[in-house]
């Protein structure tokens, strides 16, 4: 028999009502509408592990990991189906069970080697090696309760590993330990592997799954959503979800992606790439992503020693456009829109951002920096999460020629804002030099000048829809819901700017008047400019 | 579906081991660890022989030597299941993580405190030769360890039964709280059998810890146990352990749900 664990259709459902009691028993007192009500923990769910391979078992929590590993084990019966070890199983789950505070980790190991199935003799035979693997010789005769908690997982582990179990069933515990030790695991488990034992692992660490496992599933709501080799089970895992429940810890460890459209302006290009460089802290966590027109070599191919720069090169297309393709071409968990005149002015910037990106738990937010222009006023520099971007669907529509996306953006997070969600984040102390007309007007106007001034503004009327949909999938994200409910219908009817801006009810009003007044001053401003350049498709 | 096989010698290591581990936990660090385990049950003895003898002037002869030959057995008896009740439930980790649903759990707790038990034992016989007069039977040396078996055979299926219902139904634990107390004054353990009126004598005469302890008693006072007494208890241990047995077979598989 070659296959070490077969699982065939397992189901499981839990009852969803509290246990009774006797009171309850005696009163019948269960009520009518719960007594049936169950919850599936596992639906229809088949696992074939071969001899000698390592599959990785990956999903959010509560999605049946831990079910399955209980019904493996025999801890619990499956509702249908069947589990088959062939072999010795042994596990080492999170709960940390087996262990006695006033006895001497000598007597634990002693006893817990005799729970995971050894005899007294094996036990005695091995006691030197996993008091050598624990590297706690000298503390294996004080009382359990005097270790640390980290030390009481190294001597878990060691007795696990050097039981004769050809099973291993592993929940989320590498996590424990520091890093050497958990080194010194992950590479016991490789032998482990290496001499035919099969191995289960439960783990939120995508790295550990992709490095130790053969092929992994991911469970969602109690079935196998995804399965295949374990790195890339595991690296669609993570794109799909970077959100709630992920640690601050990792959150501290975010990538940030600074977008960066360019066009004939090589100096100003640099001098932000050094300033890039020299305020930041963890220069090696940030990336640099340029779109270049490829009518503009002088834009091309940039580098700067000791910062990941990459540039796109790419057709003239719409402001859109241009910021999108850097997402696309970006990895970072923190996406940072940028403009080739700025200068970062404040060291240490991007642990600001990962230190604002992990507070915010289920990472959704709109922040800016100080531009010291627009301030608190205008997201003029739009800092994102790769959720955001996920759920936003296109963040920066390709729609907009050249303005507006700011408003966009900031329009859709003033909607979450009157559902009761202020998740704009305004960073005063984080400086992004805004240099805008001080640079060489010039160059500015022989750039950007042709482009139609008001074109961009018809389009931000037209799509309030869009952006209500938007704030429907970031509330429904936010509080945690499958799909999003529609907010209010768009009302058919007044003339657009009116609809858009002051009869807006899914905004706040004080954004109501300000985007009215903003409107009104442009088309003012239309009227009197003339309409000469306006006309373009 | 087990998945650790286990050996009948490696389960009997197993519940060595912990059998021992509760023992050092009970003993170590206390200097006087096994006077206090003498001393609570001599002392129970103490207040009953002041209240029935010299209050209420019971009149049986050797009166304490006939409690402190009933007590000791009651205490194994009633800790053992008591602690056996919580068994599943303490242990609720060990099921859950190493599917350890495992009648051994209950088994340990009544072999801890039979343990008690036997270490007490020279005491309890000092007791009785020496406050009681009567003499030491060799007969006791294999007459003991025969009780002390069919005790086991008898309080283990209890201790099992409410085990797992104690895992299903949390309030089996504090039903036991009352339900004991009750229990020892309802079995002659103070009193002897022959003060009990005549309509409810014959009922007494059926109780199975009547008959237990009365073997004890009869070992202990009268040289030798009473072979009826035995047999009674045998017979109730057999029919105990098949109810338990059909028990286990229908409870097990689900307490690592429900605890």
């Amino acid at each position: 028999m070659t296959h070490a664990v077969v699982c065939e259709d397992l189901w499981k459902s839990y009852r969803l009502r509290r246990p009774v009691g006797l009171k309850g028993m005696l009163l019948g007192g269960v009520p009518r509408d719960t007594r049936f009500a169950r919850h599936w923990a596992l639906s229809g769910v088949n696992v074939i592990v071969t001899r000698g391979q390592a599959l990785g078992v990956i999903g959010p929590n509560g999605s049946g990991k831990t079910t399955l590993l209980a019904i493996l084990l025999g801890a619990i019966p499956p509702d249908r189906g069947r589990a088959v070890l062939n072999g010795r199983a042994a596990s080492l789950l999170e709960l940390g069970a087996g262990f006695q505070g006033h006895l001497t980790g000598r007597e634990n190991v002693y006893l817990y080697g005799s729970i995971l199935g050894m005899t007294l003799e094996e036990i005695r035979s091995r006691y030197e090696q996993i008091a050598e693997f624990s590297e706690m010789e000298a503390s294996l005769d004080r009382p359990l309760r005097r270790y640390s908690a980290g030390m009481i997982a190294r001597l878990r582990f060691s007795v696990i590993i050097h039981s004769p179990a050809d099973i291993l069933l592993i929940d989320e515990v590498l996590t424990v330990g520091d890093a050497r030790f958990q080194r010194k695991c992950v590479d016991a488990l490789r032998e482990f592997k290496r001499l035919g034992g099969t191995l289960i692992l439960v783990s939120h660490d995508m790295e550990e799954i992709a490095s130790l496992c053969d092929d992994a599933i991911c469970l969602d709501f109690g079935s196998v959503v995804d399965e295949g080799p374990a790195r890339e089970v595991a690296a669609r895992y993570q794109d799909r979800t970077i959100g709630p429940g992920q640690s601050q810890a990792q959150g501290m460890n975010a990538r940030i992606s600074l977008l960066l459209p360019t066009r004939g302006r090589p100096e100003l290009l640099r001098r932000f790439l050094e300033s890039v460089l020299a305020r930041s802290e963890r220069p090696e966590l940030v990336e640099v992503v340029v779109y270049a027109d490829a009518d503009d070599p002088t834009s091309h191919g940039f580098r700067v020693e000791g910062l990941e720069v990459r540039t796109i090169v790419g057709p003239r297309a719409s402001m859109g456009d241009y910021n999108t393709a850097c997402l696309e071409g970006s990895h970072g968990d923190i996406v940072v829109l940028a403009n080739d005149d700025v200068v970062i002015q404040t060291r240490g910037w991007d642990q600001k951002l990962r230190e604002m990106h992990a507070a915010m738990q289920d990472r959704v937010y709109l922040a800016y920096p100080n531009d010291l222009f627009k301030g608190r006023g205008l997201s003029a520099f739009p800092i994102l999460s790769r959720t955001v971007c996920r759920l936003l669907g296109e963040p920066f529509p390709r729609a907009y020629r050249g303005a507006f996306i700011d408003y966009h953006l900031l329009d859709i997070f003033k909607r979450l804002e009157r559902r009761g969600h202020p998740r704009l984040i305004y960073l005063e102390d984080v400086v992004f030099e805004h240099m805008h007309y001080r640079t060489g007007k010039g160059d500015f106007d022989a750039i950007y000048g042709k482009r139609d001034r008001f074109g961009d503004d018809d389009t931000f009327l037209r799509m309030r829809g869009e952006r209500n949909a938007a704030a429907a999938r970031l509330l429904a994200a936010i509080e945690g819901e499958a799909a999003p409910r529609p907010l209010a219908a768009a009302a058919p009817t007044p003339p657009e700017l009116l609809k858009v801006s002051l009869l807006d009810s899914e905004l706040p009003v004080s954004w109501r008047l300000r985007l009215f007044l903003w409107f009104v001053a442009r088309n003012l401003a239309r009227l009197v400019l003339g309409r000469g350049r306006e006309a373009r498709p | 579906m087990p998945s650790v096989e286990r050996s009948p010698r490696q389960l009997a290591e197993f519940l060595y081991l912990l059998t021992r581990q509760e023992l050092k936990a009970r003993y170590k660090g206390r200097f006087l660890g096994y006077v206090w385990a003498l001393a609570h049950t001599f002392a129970l003895a103490f207040v009953y022989w002041i209240a029935f003898k010299i209050i209420m002037g019971l009149d049986v002869t050797n009166y304490s030597v006939y409690l402190v030959a009933g007590m000791f057995p009651w205490v194994w008896m009633s800790v053992g299941v008591t602690s056996a009740t919580r068994s599943f439930v303490v242990n609720a980790l060990l099921i859950k993580e190493m599917g350890l649903a495992h009648a051994i759990l209950p088994l340990s707790n009544v072999m801890q405190e039979m343990a008690h038990f036997v270490l007490a034992l020279p005491a309890v016989i000092a007791w009785v030769v020496l406050a009681g007069g009567y003499d030491a039977a060799i007969s006791w040396l294999w007459q003991i360890p025969l009780m002390l078996v069919l005790q086991v055979a008898f309080v283990y299926p209890i201790a099992l039964g409410f085990a797992l219902a104690n895992a299903y139904v949390r309030d089996i634990e504090y039903l036991l709280g009352i339900g004991f107390p009750l229990l020892f004054f309802a079995t002659p353990m103070v009193y002897p059998i022959s003060i009990v009126p005549e309509p409810l004598h014959d009922w007494f005469e059926l109780n199975p810890l009547h008959a237990l302890m009365q073997s004890w008693r009869s070992l202990f006072m009268e040289g030798a146990l009473d072979p009826a007494q035995a047999a009674y208890v045998a017979g109730w241990a057999l029919a105990l352990a098949a109810v338990a047995w059909t028990l286990y077979r229908k409870l097990a598989p689900r307490v690592g749900e429900v605890v």
